[in-house]
């Protein structure tokens, strides 16, 4: 990975310093019952102690610098990020390598961790966000089988199975000097690089071990189901299917704009969010994605350091009601199909070229994720033009073709996984399997044309075989 | 003592409408971010079954106005690639929008329009009431937010204080029916001179002001608002306990009235230093229960930087029910030590330096600055007030901070609400 050094964004006159360290690997190489490793090791690594130090010896010495690094973990990327004012910027760095050199993997720092670790899944993910328990049903669905099945978080099983060996044998495994792609920014003082890299030279040695080979998507031509049984809960719904295409191709700057007219995360101009809350009033939102995008509900913003060789095409219903939920699919689905036929309406395309090379200025707001989408950059091979001002480019370069052949590249709903968090399972799964679904109970009156376009919508067929719906109670999921 | 914490300089105006302007360039490049600040929140929302109303409000303010209708604002915001949102709380409601430099003016005479000339029907404003019906049902799920509700109606009897910002439920669900009073908190409160712009970024500082000065110029009205009652002193410890519904670890919330924001206040500083020198990730009582003994997944404390007396907060996400009653006796136990024997010496310095370095590092980018300062703007009232107040929490000695806890500790003006799983 590493080759001419780091990745260097100066800005003088800025007054902190940012670094980020990224190991090339994340949760799709967690071993088979050890789910969860992957953020494990890296959470001990900032949550934990060194050799030479405890854990609060380690709170002591970050204290006054007034932050503590993070571990972004993803499906094949490990992220360490720290940002401080530039005076400290050289004990930060020693810090920082010190942590990643030398951990501790105490006993009992593990067994703290480990129960934060195991809190999020038990609660905060099945109890806490409904909605990022559905993305996560999403991909355990699409990815069936693989790497990519369980959470980056992990599993129950796998996070009590966990020992200190297992700890010490991941780190040894991947995290090698070799293996590392890093990066500064900001007011970056003379000398620090050279004094990280003699730092980090006392990694792990050896070839940097490449990633298992990308996941296959499990879905078959047809829709298949996961619906996560949860009392008394509204339905939360995710939908996708595999894309196939890559930052870096036309296509996917294609895909990308069309994407935006869909559901542009927290746009309310998007297409779904019109239909489904605007005029329908059935929700708090709707949006449609190329990549995934964690913490949704959180951010305005995707984090850089989640590229994936595996994406989806996923749209996001926010919660409704049950009852809805089949409808709600059907409009969802007759949009995508309209949009793959027919592509962007032409009215709505300067609109949504204008924003795209416009908008992606914000995704880089800040230094350091300037830096983060920087070595995004390099992940994916992207050395001459990065992807947000390729996008911002081609956003006005692309024919009204090129977009709707994106569109119909990344949507074709011929192979769909639905992933709903419901309140009604059984009743959900049946509309499924029947191909049935009901016009919504509007509790305001609407106009003719939207009852119109009703009936249009459940004209969409949507059926699910019972043999592709699956219904897993909350207590359940991710247990193993 | 440390100079300007807020290491930018700012160029601020009174225009002749009232509106105060404040324009902040900062070592950013390429985006601009305009915060048009309303000192209206759910403070406000002083009269009967008109909780949650400033919230409600904020969103009516996405609705628009004759020239530019909610379908026009969107998309022209759309078509100009801005990042645009609000948000309300207690004491304010801001809205921002970000965009390139280029961009502004035209930003501005589309965002002054709203406010100088809002405009919908009375469906548009029944649409929304479901809208917002809707952010509440989803906050239910949250455990923390059914914590919140209760422990603000037990603190506070008579302060709009004691319901949280998007409202309590019997007053959500009347407020299709007040269209009326929505056009009359619109007159009362959306007026320049109760609101601050400010425009922070890459912008010219001289050429920034005077955009913002032409283009807010036609926004007139002056500021009505009703008079909050005042909160009686609490004479007695309360409490009160939760049973949830859902799941959720053990939750231990605790509130303690303290005085109300001034740039000059000693108590409101050291009730700031105390959050963090008692209860963050350095203190004693953080390593104890968080690291040691593993009784607490999480613990944080902050102080409300408010209008009128509000609370100081403590709260914990707690391993198990048996841990609870400890917990909140350790918590008690850390407050009494705190007013016997404040952090002095080198842990105040390196209190003082976190509290500095942490402030400055949320300062990132042009939407973060905004974000940082607006409520305090909004407090305060310009930039060099804000920067009096940061200079005093980072210079508030030990006696002073011991003084402090022993008032603000005190257990008579303490609430302790307590979250357990429904049986």
């Amino acid at each position: 990975m590493i080759t001419g050094g780091p990745l260097l964004l100066p800005v003088p006159d800025e007054p902190t310093v940012c670094l980020e360290i990224r190991v090339r690997t994340g949760s799709s190489e967690d071993p088979e019952g050890r789910e969860g490793l992957a953020c494990l090791v890296a959470r001990m690594i900032v949550e934990g102690g060194t050799a030479r130090r405890s854990w609060p010896e380690l709170l002591d010495a970050w204290y006054p610098l007034g932050a503590l690094p993070e571990a972004r973990v993803d499906r094949e990327w490990t992220a360490f990020r720290v940002r401080v004012p530039r005076e400290h910027a050289e004990t930060a760095a020693d810090l920082l390598c010190e942590m990643l050199v030398e951990p501790g993997f105490r006993t009992d720092d593990l067994e703290r961790v480990r129960l934060a670790a195991l809190a999020d899944i038990r609660h905060r993910l099945r109890f806490g966000d409904d909605e990022e328990l559905a993305k996560a049903a999403l991909w355990s669905l699409v990815y069936a089988g693989s790497g990519y099945a369980h959470p980056v978080g992990g599993t129950v099983a796998g996070l009590e199975a966990i020992g200190r060996a297992d700890l010490q044998a991941f780190r040894e495994r991947w995290y090698r000097f070799r293996a590392l792609s890093w990066g500064l920014a900001g007011a970056v003082p003379p000398g620090l690089v050279s004094r990280l890299e003699r730092r980090l030279a006392d990694l792990p040695g050896g070839p940097a071990i490449a990633l298992s080979p990308a996941p296959a998507p499990a879905l078959r031509p047809g829709a298949a189901a996961l619906l996560v049984a949860k009392p008394e809960a509204d339905a939360s719904i995710s939908v996708g299917r595999p894309l196939g295409l890559r930052r870096g191709e036309r296509a996917f700057y294609g895909a990308a704009i069309a994407t935006s007219w869909l559901g542009e995360h927290r746009s309310s101009v998007g297409r779904l969010f019109h239909v489904l809350r605007e005029q329908r009033g059935l929700n708090y939102g709707d949006y449609a994605y190329l990549e995934a995008f964690p913490d949704a509900g959180l951010r305005q913003f995707p984090p850089p350091g989640v590229v994936r060789r595996g994406q989806l095409f996923e749209v996001w219903i926010r919660t409704l009601p049950d009852e809805a939920a089949p409808f709600a699919l059907r409009v969802a689905l007759a949009e995508i199909d309209r949009l793959v036929a027919e592509g962007v309406p032409a009215g709505d395309l300067p609109m949504f070229r204008s924003f795209n090379a416009r908008y992606r200025f914000h995704h880089e707001a800040a230094t350091a994720d300037r830096l983060g989408h920087a070595l995004d950059d390099l992940a994916c091979g992207l050395r001459s033009e990065g992807h947000l001002p390729r996008l911002r480019r081609l956003a006005t370069e692309l024919t009204d073709d090129e977009i709707a052949a994106g569109a119909a590249a990344a949507m074709t709903p011929d192979r769909l996984g639905i992933a709903m968090v419901t309140g009604a399972p059984e009743r959900i799964a049946l509309a499924l399997e029947r191909g049935e679904a009901e016009p919504p109970a509007y509790r305001t009156p609407k106009p003719a044309a939207v009852h119109e376009a009703d009936r249009r919508y459940l004209a969409r067929e949507l059926v699910v075989p019972r043999g592709n719906i699956a219904v897993v109670p909350v207590e359940e999921i991710f247990e193993r | 003592m440390i100079r300007r914490p807020i290491p930018f300089t700012p160029t601020e105006l009174l225009c002749d409408n009232g509106l105060r302007v404040v324009v902040l360039p900062t070592p950013s490049r390429g985006l601009v971010s305009l915060w048009t600040i309303v000192r209206a929140g759910s403070r406000d929302e002083a009269e009967d079954g008109l909780g949650g109303f400033a919230h409600f409000f904020e969103h009516m303010m996405f609705r628009g106005s004759e020239r530019f209708p909610a379908d026009v604002y969107n998309r022209e915001m759309t078509r100009l690639g801005a990042d645009v949102n609000a948000f309300t709380s207690t004491d304010l409601t801001a809205y921002h929008v970000t965009l390139l430099p280029a961009d502004l003016d035209r930003a501005l005479e589309i965002e002054a329009d709203r406010f100088a000339n809002l405009s919908y029907d009375e469906q548009a404003f029944r649409d929304e009431a479901g809208a917002v019906w809707g952010e509440y049902l989803k906050g239910l799920a949250d455990p923390w937010f059914a914590l919140e509700e209760r422990l603000l109606e037990t603190a506070f009897r008579v302060h709009p204080y004691g319901h949280t910002v998007i409202g309590p439920r019997r007053d959500l669900e009347r407020m299709p029916e007040l269209f009326e009073t929505s056009r009359e908190f619109y007159r009362r409160y959306y007026t320049p001179d109760n609101a601050i712009a400010l425009l922070v970024g890459d912008v010219e500082r001289d050429r920034g002001a005077a955009m913002v000065r032409e283009r807010f110029g036609g926004w007139r009205g002056a500021a009505q608002p009703v008079e909050v009652p005042v909160e009686p002193a609490q004479d007695a410890p309360r409490q009160v306990t939760v049973r949830f519904a859902g799941r959720s670890l053990p939750l231990v919330w605790i509130g303690c009235r303290m005085p109300a924001f001034d740039p000059a206040s000693e108590p409101v500083a050291a009730a700031v230093v105390l959050a963090e020198a008692g209860f963050g990730r350095n203190a004693p009582l953080w390593r104890r229960l968080v690291v040691d003994e593993r009784r607490a997944i999480r613990l944080e404390a902050w102080a409300d930087l408010a209008r009128d007396p509000r609370l100081f907060h403590v709260r914990a996400a707690v391993r198990s029910a048996d841990d609870v009653g400890p917990v909140v006796d350790a918590i008690e136990d850390e407050m009494r030590r705190l007013a016997d024997a404040p952090p002095d010496g080198a842990q105040l310095d390196d209190v003082r330096s976190h509290l500095l370095a942490g402030l400055r590092l949320r300062l990132e980018s042009p939407g973060a600055v905004g974000m940082t300062l607006a409520p305090l703007l909004a407090l305060a009232g310009g930039l060099d007030a804000v920067n009096r107040f940061w200079e005093q929490v980072l210079s508030v000695d030990a006696a002073t901070l011991g003084r402090c806890a022993a008032t603000l500790f005190d257990p008579a003006g303490r609430t302790v609400a307590r979250l357990e799983e429904a049986p």
